[in-house]
Formats: structure tokens, sequence, C-alpha cells
């Protein structure tokens, strides 16, 4: 039976852990530090989509940072942001692209949006504002 | 010729035998669960199709154990006349090697993520009108495949040692893997949300070496015991007493110049036979059955053993022989 309770320790520890946290989750290379307040680095392919560019430059504004345009070809530009180059991609995204394991994809039916991959606070706050403050339906 | 004890179980061990089922079943519908909740919450992602390939794999002990307990049942017949223990050992092999199997691709797979650097994507969820992080989610998921698993394996223990039944005690330890296993993954979904990256796989990786620890450790025993090894016990794998208790009775007995046995493993029971060089040869037939019933006496596992009255025996293949040797 003791196993039992330190099982339950452990819980009471994670719960502990997790509610004393005001920045949970955290990127693991601090993308959202990097942009708030400064400048989100889009990258973007010819074939986007006009509504995307609206959607990055109202989210750089919710997040109080310049947005800097990178231009370039798809592979090049998942390349970058695998390497956390580029913050944003704005393309012809479809939820099953081959690149789905190596980035994260977010967006609805229209507009699908690649973010770097493990960059969990960006993610979350990319998603926060695309789904509450502009109210897309997630996919 | 006398016919093989066709009962597999004493009537003391009987309900425990039915317990063991039971628990089974349990096990059964619960890893059938498991794998529909791991379905619902991660999507449609490599890490669930890892989860579901585990799930799969982890249904194998208590699968086999099941099929098992209904053949054991079967009397001998002209085509199995030694009936049908040794199921209980083939379910043996196949669990043992389920577990090792997991614990092999738990290490790869986590091992190449680490190589890879591999950062895990987390994303949100909108949950009754709330926007919360999937990895809690998550969290709460797997904690329902760690607390009922710690249960389940920790009741199979010790049924598996009463009932003398190895395949059940690998169920126990799959358990045991699956429970770790899910507390890895929460351990590492809580590290990503710190921004380690790598909590996740490493976990992980520490979990599987200590399954591949265990599922190594009884994929030998399970094969050693299809080789009729001498009879081990179910946990710590120490040769069982009955072997020297037999050797005992045989030394007490004036009348035996000389004796050997060999007794191997056959699922839950024992089987074996015993050479000896009497004396005198007065009085050798009701002896020799007289020490055939007293020896079947010691326990319920030994279900047939055979005195065989010699002229001379050579030492090869003595149980005692190579127990004195191996010292």
């Amino acid at each position: 039976m003791n196993k039992y309770r330190s099982f339950s320790i452990i819980y009471l520890f994670i719960f502990m852990a997790l509610s004393g946290c005001d920045n949970y989750p955290r990127d693991p290379q601090g993308s959202l530090k990097e942009i708030t307040n400064k400048q989100l680095i889009v990258g973007i392919t010819s074939d986007h989509h006009p509504e995307a560019v609206k959607v990055a430059k109202s989210f750089a504004q919710s997040v109080n940072a310049k947005v800097r345009w990178e231009e370039g070809s798809e592979e090049n530009l998942f390349e970058k942001l695998k390497d956390n180059e580029i913050h944003l991609l704005l393309s012809d995204l479809s939820m099953d692209s081959p690149w789905k394991d190596q980035v994260a994809l977010t967006g609805d039916e229209k507009l699908i949006f690649a973010l770097p991959p493990g960059e969990n606070a960006l993610l979350m706050k990319f998603e926060n504002f695309l789904y509450e403050s502009l109210g897309r339906k997630q996919k | 010729m006398k016919k093989l004890r066709s009962f597999e179980f004493p009537d003391e061990l009987k309900a425990d035998a039915k317990k063991a089922r039971r628990l089974e079943w349990l096990t059964v519908s619960y890893l059938f669960s498991t794998a529909l909740i791991v379905y619902l919450t991660m999507g449609n992602s490599q890490s669930m199709k890892t989860a579901w390939f585990e799930d799969l794999i982890s249904l194998t002990p208590s699968v086999s154990f099941l099929i098992a307990s209904r053949l054991i049942n079967k009397e001998p017949n002209e085509r199995f006349p030694y009936g049908y223990h040794r199921v209980v050992s083939i379910a043996y092999l196949v669990s043992s090697f389920a577990l090792f199997s997991i614990g092999v691709y738990l290490f790869f797979d986590s091992g190449m993520k680490l190589i890879k650097a591999e950062h895990v994507t987390i994303g949100s969820i909108e949950i009754f009108g709330e926007r919360i992080w999937l990895g809690y989610l998550m969290i709460v998921a797997m904690l329902y495949g760690t607390f009922p698993a710690l249960v389940l394996g920790h009741k199979k223990i010790p049924l598996a040692k009463k009932l003398h039944d190895k395949n059940l005690y690998s169920d126990a330890l799959m358990n045991k893997a699956d429970w770790m296993t899910a507390l890895a993954a929460i351990l590492g979904v809580i590290g990503i949300g710190f921004g380690i990256w790598w909590a996740d796989a490493a976990a992980a990786v520490v979990i599987s070496l200590d399954i591949v620890h265990d599922g190594f450790k009884n994929l030998k025993q399970s094969v050693f015991d299809l080789m009729d090894e001498i009879p081990k016990t179910v946990e710590g794998g120490r040769v069982e007493p009955i072997i020297d208790q037999i050797q005992e009775i045989l030394r007490e007995k004036e009348w035996i110049e000389k004796s050997s046995i060999r007794i191997r493993e056959e699922g839950h029971i024992f089987t074996g036979e015993g050479f000896v060089v009497p004396k005198e040869e007065e009085h050798l037939l009701d002896r020799i059955e007289e020490l055939t019933d007293e020896i079947h006496q010691l326990d319920w596992k030994l279900h047939h053993f055979t005195l065989t009255a010699v002229k001379t025996i050579s030492d090869n293949g003595d149980s005692s022989k190579s127990r004195a040797e191996r010292g």
C-alpha cells in the first residue's frame, strides 16, 4: 500500500507544480519571448492566401511586434521554420502536408498556418488569437 | 499405466485460478478502454500510433492467459497423451517476447527522438468554451494508464506464485511496464511544458531499459522451460524445493542403493521420472508403488512421476548431480 501512497504524492506534486505556473507551457527556444514587443518573422510564399497576411499582421499587433517578411520557396521556408529562423509560415498548406510531423500546423478549413516545432508557448498564443480573438473554427 | 492427474489445480487453488481469470478479463477490457482514450486525446499523431502499437502488444499476456486457461483443462487424449499443460509455457514464451519487444521498441523509438532532437509540438484545444493546453488533457488521460495498471499488476503477483503461473507473472510485469511508461509520459509532457523538449524521450529511454531487463529475463526463462530445464520458481528463478525434497525421500529409503531423478516443468505442473537401484528385489513392485505415491503427495504441482528400478545408474542428466556440480 505504501507504493500507492507515494503515487498520490507524485500526483499532488504534479498539480502543485502546474498550478503555480503562469507561463506554462513554455518554448524550448524562447520564440514567444523573442517576438513579444520586438519582431515577428513571417515566411511567405507566392501562393499564400491573402487573408493569412491579415491574420499575421493582426497577430503581430496583438503581441506588440513588427512584422518582417521573408519571401522564399515553401521547401526553403519549411527548413527555416524547423531551424527556428522564422516564426510563422504562410503558404498554400494543408493539414496532411508531408511536413506535418516536423513542424506545428494549425488552422481551419480555409487557412492553415505553420509554426516552429515544439514552440508550445508561441503555438498556444497563436491558437488563442486565431480561435478566440478572431473566432475561427479549429480544424 | 497410470493416467496423468486430470485436474490442473487442487481444490484449494480453484478459487485462486478463477480469480486470476477474472483479473485477466478485467485487464483485457481495461487495456481496450485505455486504447480508446489514447485515440480520443492524441488525435492522428505519430505518438498516437506508437501508443496504439504498445496497447495492442501489451494485450498479449492477458489474451494468451485466457486462451491457455481454456486449454489446460482438456483431458489427455490419444493425440496429446501428456495433456495440454505446456500451453502455459508457450503462452509464457509469447508474453515474455511481447514484453521484451515493447522494451526494445520503446528504447529505439525514444532513443531516435533524442538523437534527432525532435521537439514535440503540443497545441491547444477548446473544451466547454475554454481553450486549454492539450498537454493537460494528455496528462489526465495518461493518469488512467497508471493507477489501474498498478493495482492489477500487484494483485496478479501473489496469484502467479500460488498457481505457479509464470505467464500470469509476466502479465504482472507487463502491467508494470504499462504504468511506468504512462508515468514517464506524464513526466515527459510536464517537462515539455517547461520547455524541456527532451524530457519525454529521456524518461521513456530510462523506463525502456527496465522493461528490456524484465523482458529478457523472462524470455530466457521461458525458452529454458520449454527446453525442460529443472523447475524454477516463478519469482527469482530459484530451483524449486521439490527437487531436494524428492532426493531426501529417496536417500532415506533403506532398500535403495542409488537413485537419480529428473524433473521438468510443463506450465503450471511438473513431471519427471526417477531411477532407483534396489539393494534387494523383495517386494520391489509394492515398494515402488508406495514410494511413487509418497512422492506425489509432496506438491500438487508434481502431476506425474514415474519410478523405475534399474540395475545401474550412469551419472548423465541427473538433476542432483548437475546441481551439486554447480554448487
